[in-house]
C-alpha cells in the first residue's frame, strides 16, 4: 500500500468511523447535556458534508466516466464543491469550540456570598416575614 | 474563480485564527479544568499541524521553484516530505480521538453536576 492510498482513503475512513462513534456518543448524552450534544452533532454533520464533497471530488478526478454521464453539470458541480470542504471545516470548528466552551456550562451556579459550593442534601432555611392583621 | 491552492491557503489562515482563539480560551480555563484543557490544546495543535502540512504539500505541488528546492535538498527533502505526509494524515485522526475523549469527559462532568 503506497502513501497516496493512505492519504486519500484510509485517513477519511478513520475519520468517518470516529465521527460515527461521536454521533452515537452524542445521541446517548443528549439528555444529560443537550446544548453541548446538539452543537457537537451539528459540527459532526457539517464535517461529514465536507468529507463527502471531498470524496466526490477525488472520485470524479479518478473516474472520467462521470463527465460523460453528467456532461457540463459535473464540471459545474466540481467547481462549486471545491468550496464546500474548506467552508465546512471553518463552520465545523466554530461549532465544536462553541460546544466545548465554557466548560462549566451545565454546572449549577455557586453563591458568591458563601465560599462553600452547594452540596446536595444540605439543609436550606428560609424566613418569611408576614404582617398579622389587627396588631 | 479562485484557485484551489489559494483557497486552501485562505482556509488555513482562517482556521489558524479560530484555533488560536480556542487555544487562548484553553489557557484561560487551564487552572479550573486542567485535564480537559490539555486534551483540547493537544487536539488543536495536532489539527493545526495537519492543516499546515496539507498547505505546504499543496504549495510544493503547485510551486515549481519550491519543488526544485526540495529535489536539491536530496535526502533531507525526501525526509521532510515524508514527515509532512505523515502529519497530514495522522494529525486530524489523533485530534479527533482527543475531541471525542473531551466530549465524553465534559458531558460526564455535566451529568455529575446536574445530579
Amino acid at each position: 500500500m503506497n502513501e497516496t492510498s493512505i492519504t486519500y482513503f484510509i485517513q477519511p475512513a478513520l475519520l468517518c468511523a470516529l465521527w460515527a462513534a461521536g454521533l452515537v456518543l452524542a445521541l446517548f448524552r443528549i439528555k444529560q447535556a443537550p446544548k453541548t450534544s446538539l452543537l457537537f452533532v451539528a459540527a459532526l454533520i457539517v464535517f461529514s458534508l465536507g468529507a463527502f464533497a471531498n470524496a466526490y471530488l477525488v472520485y470524479s478526478a479518478l473516474n472520467e466516466n462521470i463527465y460523460q454521464l453528467l456532461g457540463r453539470t459535473a464540471a459545474l458541480l466540481n467547481l462549486y464543491l471545491r468550496y464546500v470542504s474548506p467552508i465546512s471545516k471553518v463552520i465545523g470548528w466554530l461549532l465544536l469550540l462553541a460546544a466545548f466552551f465554557p466548560f462549566n456550562r451545565g454546572a449549577p451556579k455557586i453563591d458568591s456570598s458563601d465560599n462553600n459550593p452547594s452540596v446536595p442534601g444540605k439543609w436550606e432555611f428560609s424566613i418569611k416575614f408576614t404582617r398579622k392583621e389587627g396588631h | 474563480m479562485m484557485a484551489f491552492y489559494q483557497l486552501t491557503q485562505i482556509t488555513t489562515a482562517v482556521l489558524c485564527m479560530i484555533w488560536l482563539s480556542g487555544f487562548v480560551a484553553v489557557l484561560f480555563s487551564w487552572k479550573k479544568y486542567p485535564r480537559v484543557s490539555i486534551l483540547i490544546g493537544a487536539a488543536l495543535i495536532l489539527t493545526a499541524c495537519g492543516q499546515v502540512s496539507e498547505t505546504v504539500i499543496l504549495a510544493i505541488n503547485y510551486d515549481t521553484q519550491l519543488l526544485r528546492t526540495f529535489f536539491e535538498m536530496g535526502k533531507t527533502g525526501s525526509y521532510i516530505s515524508r514527515v509532512l505526509i505523515f502529519a497530514k494524515s495522522t494529525g486530524p485522526v489523533l485530534a479527533w480521538i482527543m475531541v471525542l475523549i473531551v466530549f465524553y469527559l465534559l458531558t460526564g462532568k455535566q451529568d455529575q453536576n446536574e445530579s
